[in-house]
């Protein structure tokens, strides 16, 4: 499954620094402690989801809550973080299994031009998702005076400060601490008074859908897909599974981290429809890009206390987007061109690791400060091209898991192949039902 | 490769400590030193023409998006 070792490795700091997470592991499941074993090795998989909750998801369930209300699109979210778990579970596993990062092992099973292709949509889709992190810094903070460039340039310096721990397990910790900011948004729907009893009818009726279905309805829905699954969340996971040091051990415990992450990321995302849900019928015609402006337009219904939580949430969901994007490139990369690709390494035992990551943050960071640029678009997009590339990084996380060369007695079940093939028909189907509707408008009364 | 491997050092101890112990925490396959490359794997038949169909689609697709905004570019 893998390979042998023939005779006594050379031990580095980032083993050391590796097995000493590893054997706090060891003695938690010894002492038969399963709570702290527990709290030990759950990190990737909460991350990856509360991760992915980033600015422009979250505008764009405070979009979708604008337009349509309380309807439809609850049921509709809690499904499509299911399908991210059913995908990350298997980054997971195949990490668990493998040790190895997800861009080194589409280079060493399908060679360099599947896998630059993977790379090429993986780097493009982080770039333009990193810019929109530092918009939600910037429009989250804006709410409070912050200027600009403070906003942006505070959040890089925390971005890079944490990176520059040296420490896989004090990065995750620091991040998992920040990520659960992200229920910021459940008080603010509390705040929005909602009516339990028309959110009880959504999730039995998966009703109503105001307008139907329209362009503009399909292009909230490919949203939404967008916010939940993602090329950058399999390389992340997968990559930080391995630098975690987590083993086939350790399966039980990192399915509950990645179920405990979509649920907790799946209930921020109610939260935020259910806010938003003020604006429907009061003429919310609010846009993904507005993303400063939604704080302001719910303030007259929450209050001034539930619009300043939701701009913090804004703030916040694009500061751990950020934080964990940004390491997934430095991991693919790195994990490609070599050089070591570990947070328990010091930044000059892996430069080309923390080289990408600051390089590309820094480049992200100084596009929202430049004037005039249409940013907008970038925010409207995002999680358009995120679906649309999705598809391709699913075959090969599929051919992956099923290899048995290199997963074992840990390749896909049936179940989980069927389940995989569901949500690449089902993002084929959304993608290609977003084409048509701006291509032949017509088909859907555009 | 599922058992844990035994150890009997403190769990905090520190990360310079001596070889056995670090040999023993992890998988073989962890270490850094120890990590090979997997043989490629060549694409054949349906696999491949699946592979080319995402990628033209993914390609389509884009195109499709980059109409979408020049719309939008040119309805404001």
């Amino acid at each position: 499954m893998t390979a042998g070792v023939d005779i006594e490795p050379r031990i580095t700091s980032e083993d050391r620094r590796r097995a000493i997470d590893r054997q706090r592991v060891w003695a938690a499941r010894r002492r038969g402690s399963r709570l702290q074993l527990l709290w030990l090795l759950i990190g990737p998989g909460v991350l990856v989801m509360l991760g992915e909750n980033d600015a422009p998801s979250m505008l764009s369930y405070a979009a979708t809550g604008a337009q349509f209300g309380i309807g439809f699109f609850l049921p509709f979210v809690v499904l499509t973080f299911a399908m991210a778990y059913v995908v990350q579970e298997m980054a997971f596993r195949i990490g668990a299994a493998t040790h190895r990062g997800h861009a080194e092992l589409i280079f060493d099973r399908f060679g360099p031009f599947w896998g630059w292709f993977a790379m090429s949509d993986l780097l493009l889709g982080n770039f333009l998702t990193l810019i929109t992190e530092f918009i939600g810094v910037r429009a989250g903070l804006g709410f409070f005076g912050v200027p600009p460039y403070a906003a942006v340039i505070g959040a890089l310096a925390v971005v890079v400060a944490l990176a520059l721990t040296g420490r896989y397990w004090t990065w995750e910790r620091i991040a998992m601490g920040l990520a659960i900011f992200n229920l910021i948004f459940v008080p603010v729907a509390l705040l929005a008074r909602p009516d339990f009893a028309a959110i009880g009818h959504a999730f039995l009726t998966w009703g109503p859908l105001p307008g139907g279905i329209q362009p503009s309805t399909l292009l909230i829905l490919v949203a939404d897909i967008g916010a939940t699954v993602t090329p950058w969340m399999l390389f992340f996971q997968q990559s930080a599974v391995v630098d975690k040091g987590l083993t086939p051990a350790d399966l039980r415990q990192g399915r509950i981290d990645t179920a405990l992450g979509a649920g907790l990321a799946a209930l921020a995302a109610i939260a935020t429809i259910v806010a938003t849900s003020v604006l429907f019928g009061h003429g919310g015609s609010a846009r993904l890009q507005a993303a400063a402006q939604f704080a302001g337009a719910i303030e007259p219904h929450i209050g001034r206390v539930g619009a300043s939580l939701f701009a913090l949430g804004i703030f916040e969901a694009g500061l751990v987007a950020a934080i964990t994007i940004s390491i997934s490139s430095a991991y693919a990369f790195s994990e490609v061109f070599g050089g070591g690709h570990s947070l328990n390494r010091r930044v000059r035992e892996a430069p080309p690791f923390y080289g990408v990551l600051l390089l590309m943050t820094m480049i992200a960071a100084a596009f929202v400060l430049i004037p005039h640029l249409p940013l907008e678009f970038v925010v409207l997009i995002v999680n358009v091209v995120a679906v649309l590339a999705m598809p391709p990084a699913l075959l090969l996380l599929y051919l992956l898991a099923n290899d048995g060369d290199l997963m074992g007695r840990w390749r896909n079940t049936q179940l989980s192949n069927a389940l995989a093939t569901t949500v690449v028909v089902f993002l084929i189907t959304a993608g290609v039902g977003f084409a048509l509707s701006v291509l032949v408008p017509k088909l859907f009364g555009g | 490769m599922e058992a844990e491997a035994p150890i009997s050092r403190d769990c905090t101890a520190d990360p310079d400590d001596e070889q056995p112990t670090i040999l023993d925490a992890l998988e073989p396959d962890q270490l850094v030193a120890a990590k090979r490359r997997f043989r490629r794997r060549h694409l054949r038949g349906v696999t491949r023409a699946l592979m080319w169909g995402l990628r033209l689609y993914v390609l389509f697709a884009l195109v499709v998006v980059v109409d979408r905004i020049v719309q939008t570019l040119v309805g404001q």
